[in-house]
């Protein structure tokens, strides 16, 4: 499995009226390595979920390219949305076969309902789900898909702190059994930290790549808070062109 | 038991008092009156028990409710498959909108006269006015309904590789659910007081060709009695068919 290259040369919304339209993406250029975790950091609304929408194929209008190994195929994606878009009149376990062939067998969704704890509510209808519990859901949904690029997009966005955490957790145990590319939007540096083998910080619109970094932080140190707050000092401090963007 | 809970059992009677109030002021009015053209709760019965035994009554209402199930499923099919495309394509709305204003405020009998002159009085000829008739009603409520159509979970399924007939019945046909239950109940009304209509000027048989006939003889009894007969078997098709139908889609709900 080669490199995922993502090439955006410039993506500019159509103007409303008369006013002058200005690009949100200009220059960006991104390469995902299999079974990387990448972390996008940037201020709110410089245009990170444009990003995922464009790679998801869900934008069509821009200028640029995503590369993948096989040429001409776009490729298979995963998308875990800020809100949980369940079907609403289905059932977990029937939303999550929705993605899948009829093929794909029944014992690869038991383990993961069981890796996130869902097993209990697998014929439950979503509106009867908590929040954290519908995230979890999207979740396995987008593993499920055994997608070649993860998009996630603020998943754990208006979770209190303690769901956030256990959703985590339960995020990075799945991800360390399946370890597929992962591009995860945050704007919580702390949580970058916490999650990316490398962090990519973005200027505000026009949204470009400031600086990448990869986290010196070993997989299994990740729950220790003061080694995750010694390193966001240390790049709040050693880098102003970042610390200008959180 | 206290005065609430007699209070509550009064009102489970509610339906079955006012029934009998209705009937009881017929009653009282009959004999007020006390005339042929308007007979009494129970001469109209036994019209309606003699009409039920010779099988006059089953035969016309049967034909009667045929065309209305005939007509109803291609108004709903046909009008399903334009609303979803109007609602989904804003070039082919543009277009078809004049269309469709036209059709809707065309008066029911007009639609049905030219049907028969071009086609004849045959069958075809009054099915086929009908779902012209229920057609633009249907076309306009799905596109209602297809305009309020989730874009996030849309997109979800593009996302997800979803083909067409798979985001159909998985996001769209839920989504549009409300609408169709609408289209049809505001549809079997529309439709059973337009084939009266149908039939009385072009066939030989069915509920509006005996009504005719009722009509010439003067005998109110026996309308009385077709149209007791017809609200039963509408009220049997809410209860026994659309109750059910809401209640197994909606069982997902809070």
């Amino acid at each position: 499995m080669a490199a995922v290259n993502i090439l955006i040369n410039n993506k500019t919304y159509l103007a409303a009226g008369w006013s002058v339209a200005k690009p949100a993406i200009v220059d960006f250029s991104l390469t995902l390595n299999p079974g990387e975790f990448v972390c996008l950091v940037g201020p709110s609304g410089c245009g990170k979920t444009t990003l995922l929408n464009i790679i998801a194929g869900l934008d069509q209008d821009y200028d640029g390219e995503i590369l993948t190994a096989k040429a001409n195929t776009s490729p298979k994606i995963g998308y875990v949305f800020q809100n949980p878009r369940l079907l609403p009149w289905r059932t977990v376990r029937e939303n999550i076969e929705l993605v899948l062939d009829s093929q794909a067998p029944a014992s690869m969704i038991d383990e993961l309902l069981e890796m996130m704890q869902l097993t209990s509510v697998q014929h439950v209808y979503p509106e009867r789900l908590s929040l954290g519990m519908s995230r979890r859901v999207a979740i396995i949904r987008a593993f499920a898909v055994n997608p070649d690029v993860l998009l996630m997009d603020e998943p754990f966005v208006s979770l209190d702190a303690p769901t956030a955490r256990q959703v985590r957790e339960l995020l990075m145990q799945l991800w360390q059994r399946r370890p597929h590319r992962v591009l995860f939007v945050t704007h919580d540096l702390r949580e970058a930290i916490a999650l990316a083998d490398k962090l990519v910080f973005l200027s505000a619109s026009p949204m470009t790549v400031v600086r990448e970094m990869a986290v010196p932080i070993a997989r299994d140190g990740r729950t220790d808070e003061a080694a995750i707050e010694a390193f966001r000092r240390q790049l709040k401090n050693g880098y102003p062109d970042i610390n200008g963007l959180l | 038991m206290g005065p609430i809970n007699v209070l509550i059992g009064f009102q489970k009677l509610f339906p079955t008092l006012s029934l009998l109030a209705l009937t009881a002021i017929w009653q009282g009015v009959a004999v007020f009156v006390n005339s042929h053209t308007l007979p009494t709760p129970y001469a109209v019965a036994w019209v309606l028990w003699q009409a039920i035994a010779s099988g006059q009554l089953p035969y016309h209402l049967g034909v009667t409710l045929l065309r209305l199930v005939t007509s109803f499923t291609i108004a709903m099919l046909m009008g399903s498959a334009i609303g979803i495309l109007l609602g989904r394509s804003r070039k082919l709305n543009a277009f078809f909108d004049n269309w469709l204003v036209i059709f809707l405020n065309v008066p029911a009998l007009v639609t049905i006269i030219l049907c028969y002159v071009w086609l004849g009085l045959v069958e075809s000829a009054a099915i086929l006015a009908v779902v012209i008739n229920k057609l633009p009603n249907v076309i306009v409520t799905v596109r209602e309904g297809t305009r309020a159509l989730d874009q996030d979970l849309l997109d979800m399924a593009r996302c997800y590789g979803f083909g067409k007939r798979k985001t159909l019945i998985h996001v769209i046909w839920p989504q549009l659910h409300p609408f169709i239950m609408a289209a049809t109940r505001s549809g079997l009304a529309l439709i059973w007081k337009i084939i009266l209509v149908v039939e009385l000027l072009g066939r030989s048989n069915g509920m509006g060709y005996q009504l005719h006939l009722f009509f010439q003889l003067f005998d109110v009894a026996s309308i009385l009695a077709y149209t007791i007969a017809f609200v039963v078997v509408m009220q049997l098709i809410e209860l026994l068919v659309l109750k059910p139908l809401d209640k197994t889609a909606q069982r997902w709900r809070r």
